[in-house]
């Protein structure tokens, strides 16, 4: 294993988990994603040709393994049990943190979720976005506009604001 | 100027909900565990060789379609019937002006009307009847159309027709090396008429033709649309989709061009060449752009040309 492999993945190991986390919601599943994620990088390391940042791409590797979990889940969705036991440390954790946007961002359906979660954690623009989704800005922005729309409602008015407006 | 939300207690999203995802948790452990599951991933081949196998059998398909039915040339057999016997069905097609004989015994030759109706069947039993042996064929007279007459006792005859402008026809036998002559009566549609498709039917399939265009995108977006699928912004899946498509319908229309010269007798195959475009354009969607899609438009479309193929046939064969 390569030196500069170990390296990337102290660099970006922690965003990467927590990009896929925001998206599959699951600790468990968001290391299984960046596991992928590295071994997508270390089999083809030549595969990043420079155009962008290090860390753009192994995001854009990162979206394109949750959906591929996201979609693998939807497919079994029939073999899988039902939770019905959470940990106590898990509901100490949770219960410990204040987690309104989470929670909020969660609640949203997944399309309106990663657009948020795109342009405002990963802050790309929306011709980014729309590059690394495949839907023309359009779409992005229309999506960004009805995500903060839904957003709203989920959240308290004393822990959400509109600062500007004003165009993507 | 950009739009942003905030949130009382954090100076932006990003920070927020980094707070909120909690302390780091990608961890030397966990790093660790990364490390292990990627040196213990199995080395995938180097090329998915399904999708490569799965296109060489579908040109193979096409490639072995075309083998079995192709038919160019047709050798006279021996015969018992007369030429004025009833008729089952003929093959027809117009002669060239090189004179040769390009009739083909089988239904999918563009080029070659197999003939089933009734009507078309009555009227050249009517032309086949009224003629009378003569010795040889007029210089004035132009070769019309080559036929193969399909009779009910089972025999098939080579006809050539000759026309002049003096409403008179020279049926000339291959198999026999025997001229016949008639004259068109009033009621008589010629030989050219009689082979050629009619013209209501043939407005109607051009019609048909129309609306599918038309229909498609319409189609394929309520397709789309049911199945939650958006739009992608770029036609293609990758730059080498764009090269290799673009190629590939240029190879298409040169080869089409080429096949119209070396084989103008089998517009058929030469039209199976309209498939390589699209079966690679659907080679690509569904190996590298399959999350979007687009290959569900690219089948659509190979299953379009295949009825409209199989309904020129028909129509040729029925109307």
């Amino acid at each position: 294993m390569g030196v500069e492999l170990q390296k990337v993945m102290t660099d970006y190991g922690e965003y990467c988990l927590r990009v896929a986390y925001l998206y599959t919601q699951d600790w468990l599943a968001a290391e299984e994603v960046v596991q992928d994620v590295f071994l997508a990088y270390a089999m083809k390391p030549d595969n990043f040709r420079g155009d962008s940042a290090l860390k753009t791409y192994l995001v854009k590797i990162t979206v394109h393994k949750s959906h591929d979990y996201l979609r693998k889940q939807k497919k079994w969705w029939h073999l899988k049990l039902p939770m019905t036991v959470v940990s106590a440390a898990t509901t100490v954790e949770k219960k410990s943190e204040q987690t309104m946007l989470l929670d909020a961002l969660n609640q949203l359906p997944l399309k309106y979720r990663e657009v948020l979660i795109l342009y405002y954690y990963e802050e790309l623009n929306t011709t980014e976005i729309s590059e690394m989704l495949g839907f023309s800005v359009n779409t992005v922005k229309t999506r960004l506009n009805r995500a903060r729309k839904a957003l709203k409602p989920l959240l308290n008015e004393e822990d959400l604001e509109v600062l500007l407006h004003g165009e993507f | 100027m950009k739009k942003i939300w905030r949130c009382s207690y954090m100076e932006n999203f990003k920070q927020q909900l980094d707070d909120e995802l909690g302390a780091k948790r990608f961890d030397a452990a966990m790093q660790a565990r990364v490390t292990t599951y990627i040196e213990q991933a199995p080395t995938p081949p180097r090329k998915d060789l399904r999708y490569i196998f799965t296109m060489i059998g579908a040109i193979a398909l096409v490639a072995l379609f075309l083998l079995v039915s192709l038919n160019p040339s047709y050798t006279q057999p021996q015969i018992s019937a007369a030429i004025n016997d009833p008729i089952k069905s003929f093959y027809a097609n117009i002669a060239e002006d090189n004179g040769e004989f390009k009739v083909v015994t089988s239904d999918f030759d563009l080029n070659t009307s197999h003939i089933r109706n009734a009507k078309k069947i009555a009227e050249l039993q009517m032309l086949l009847t009224d003629v009378t042996a003569v010795k040889n064929i007029p210089k004035s007279a132009y070769h019309d159309v080559n036929l193969i007459v399909a009779y009910d006792n089972g025999d098939r005859r080579a006809l050539q027709f000759y026309s002049d402008d003096t409403m008179h026809y020279w049926v000339y036998d291959i198999a026999t090396k025997t001229t016949y002559k008639g004259a068109y009566e009033d009621e008589y549609k010629s030989i050219y008429d009689i082979v050629t498709i009619n013209s209501s039917a043939f407005f109607i399939f051009l019609l048909c033709m129309w609306a599918i265009g038309w229909l498609l995108p319409h189609v394929t977006k309520r397709i789309y649309k049911r199945l939650g699928v958006e739009k992608r912004s770029s036609k293609y899946v990758s730059e080498r989709h764009c090269i290799v498509s673009i190629g590939s319908f240029i190879f298409a229309f040169i080869g089409y061009a080429a096949a119209f010269f070396i084989a103008p007798h089998s517009y058929l195959y030469i039209l199976a060449l309209i498939y390589i475009p699209f079966i690679v354009d659907f080679y690509y969607e569904y190996r590298y752009g399959r999350a979007y899609r687009q290959y569900i438009e690219s089948a659509f479309k190979i299953v379009l040309i295949s009825v409209v193929l199989i309904g020129f046939i028909y129509g040729k064969t029925y109307f």
